[in-house]
């Protein structure tokens, strides 16, 4: 059976702390592998010589006084690092930092003191490289938060800038609209400022959102609709306007689209549905359907021509066409009563409210 | 017994001069001047601790604790709120703050030292009043919240001594609170010897 001793001695040479002793008479009288490999002195250079000719540091006045209540049973004592950095002789730089250490020296119970040694410089370099890369991506965070916050302000104005363009290029076509000596010049002035405020009005959504990219299109319609309402039937809006339109985002680029769509569907029933004496009723309908989304417009005029008698190279059904064919749909007159559009086409990646 | 019954005087005196030697030892280590004084003593129950502390209310506290046994058993801790023990490292290391204002384990070791002086100047005292003779834990630093410091000792100790701690370091005032959990028959042999140190 081993000895029991050689065996507790054989555990302390091997654990990963410095663990070294004093006897009665201040002589090292235990000095184990990895303080030997931190310190560079082996255990036959440093055992039975005086603590002061190895560790110097440890009998100097202030430290030894503590040390002699341990020797004397007291308390623990601690020896920490910011304190006592140069109790070790060596101290090698790992990575760039000084070695690291702290040291506790207890009584023993037959006498002599217990000093056992833990190496925080590992911790101390990992929790150093872990701020420095703590910080380095706060810094990265930050400019990117204000690279952001300066591309929306960037956005925000030129969208601003872009609908009072658009505003005065629409006021401009108003006042030549008012000046035309005939209806036919009148109207088609009037259409052509209403395409153009139905663009100018969605560059105002989008710079007077909360920042987000893509515009709501109840939102965008049920404002548009009033515009061209107030502009074909004066501000007391002689027209029974509703709408039922589902809170969908569409991206800018789809949106200006349906907008135009909705701009010649609605025109067009508020130049034939009503009269100077009777207000028409015009209702709208945006929604989600398995195949993607579906705009129908109904008035309570007197109904669309007979198929044969539509003019498809009016400019208005033209647009109509066009838009509707950029976003891969289809344009169709449903039966009445009244004039009946659809306009259904496919869902370009939408996204809900 | 209760707080109206006990006699200051003595126990104070005694606190007095462990925190005496415990600012001669800092003084005598560290190349700024510490002041280190005990501007207040009292004695609680378990129930009453939290009431009576300084750092009460502090989300987050520091503390360096050191267990004993033998003639007597019980348990020292000196605790502070981990922001107040953050600067008191700094102050005495005359060290730059940390960017976010952790004690990292170079600075928790420097603040188990300072603890670890403080608590061994008073329990030697104590000690040395007594004539006792005990095996000490060595010092450990924890960071936590109150209960994890003292929820199992609080349980087991009758009276505990709360005694304000200041450090006073140039212009920086700093103070903790010195906890020494013990049972009530350590405690009434503390308070009869103490009182006896105290007639000559």
């Amino acid at each position: 059976m081993a000895d029991p001793c050689s065996v507790y001695a054989d555990i302390l040479q091997r654990v990963p702390i410095g663990i070294f002793t004093v006897d009665r008479h201040w002589k090292l009288s235990f000095w184990n592998g990895r303080l030997s490999e931190w310190t560079g002195i082996r255990a036959e250079e440093a055992l039975g010589r005086p603590l002061g000719e190895v560790l110097p540091r440890f009998v100097e006045a202030h430290n030894l006084s503590r040390l002699g209540l341990v020797m004397d049973g007291g308390p623990p004592v601690v020896f920490s690092w910011q304190l006592h950095h140069d109790l070790f002789p060596i101290s090698r730089r790992r990575r760039g930092a000084e070695e690291a250490r702290y040291t506790v020296a207890s009584s023993l119970r037959d006498g002599g003191i217990l000093f056992s040694v833990e190496d925080y410089t590992e911790v101390t370099l990992l929790l150093r490289e872990a701020r420095t890369e703590l910080g380095r991506r706060r810094e990265v965070e930050a400019a990117l938060q204000q690279a952001l916050a300066a591309k929306e302000t960037v956005i925000r104005e030129s969208n601003h800038r872009i609908k009072n363009n658009l505003m005065m290029v629409t006021s401009l076509i108003s006042i030549e609209s008012d000046r035309a000596e005939d209806e036919v010049s009148r109207r088609f002035l009037s259409d052509l400022a209403s395409r153009v405020s139905s663009i100018g009005l969605l560059h105002e959504l989008l710079y007077s959102g909360p920042g987000e990219e893509d515009p709501r299109v109840d939102e965008y319609l049920e404002h548009l609709g009033e515009t061209i309402v107030r502009s074909y039937r004066g501000e007391d809006g002689l027209a029974r306007f509703s709408t039922d339109i589902e809170p969908i985002r569409l991206s800018a680029r789809v949106a200006i689209k349906v907008g135009m769509i909705f701009v010649e569907v609605v025109t067009n029933a508020l130049k034939y549905a009503g009269s100077a004496e009777r207000a028409p009723r015009i209702a709208v309908r945006f929604s989600r359907r398995a195949s993607g989304f579906e705009l129908l417009v109904e008035d309570d005029g007197p109904g669309m021509p007979p198929p044969s008698a539509v003019r498809r190279d009016s400019l208005g059904l033209l647009l109509l066409d066009s838009f509707a064919g950029e976003l891969g749909g289809t344009v169709e007159f449903l039966p009445g009563p009244g004039a009946r559009v659809r306009v259904a086409f496919p869902d370009p990646a939408s996204r809900r409210v | 017994m209760s707080e109206r019954e006990f006699d200051f005087e003595p126990m104070t005196e005694i606190v007095g001069i462990g925190i005496g030697k415990a600012a001669e030892v800092l003084n005598t280590m560290l190349s700024s001047h510490v002041k280190l004084s005990a501007p207040s003593l009292a004695i609680a129950k378990p129930h009453e601790l939290e009431e009576r502390l300084f750092f009460r209310g502090a989300e987050r506290l520091s503390a360096v604790q050191m267990g004993f046994e033998g003639d007597f058993d019980g348990q020292a801790e000196l605790v502070f709120a981990s922001d107040d023990a953050g600067k008191l490292v700094d102050c005495i290391t005359n060290d730059l703050p940390m960017p976010d204002g952790d004690l990292d384990s170079i600075r928790a070791g420097t603040l188990c030292e300072i603890g670890n002086i403080v608590i061994n100047a008073l329990i030697g005292t104590i000690v040395n009043v007594l004539e006792a003779r005990l095996d000490y834990t060595v010092p450990l630093y924890t960071e936590g919240r109150l209960e994890d410091f003292v929820g199992s000792i609080v349980k087991e100790a009758e009276v505990i001594l709360v005694v304000r701690a200041r450090f006073e370091i140039e212009n920086f005032s700093i103070d903790g609170d010195l906890l020494v959990f013990l049972s009530l028959s350590t405690f009434n042999r503390l308070d009869s010897a103490v009182k006896r140190f105290a007639n000559g």
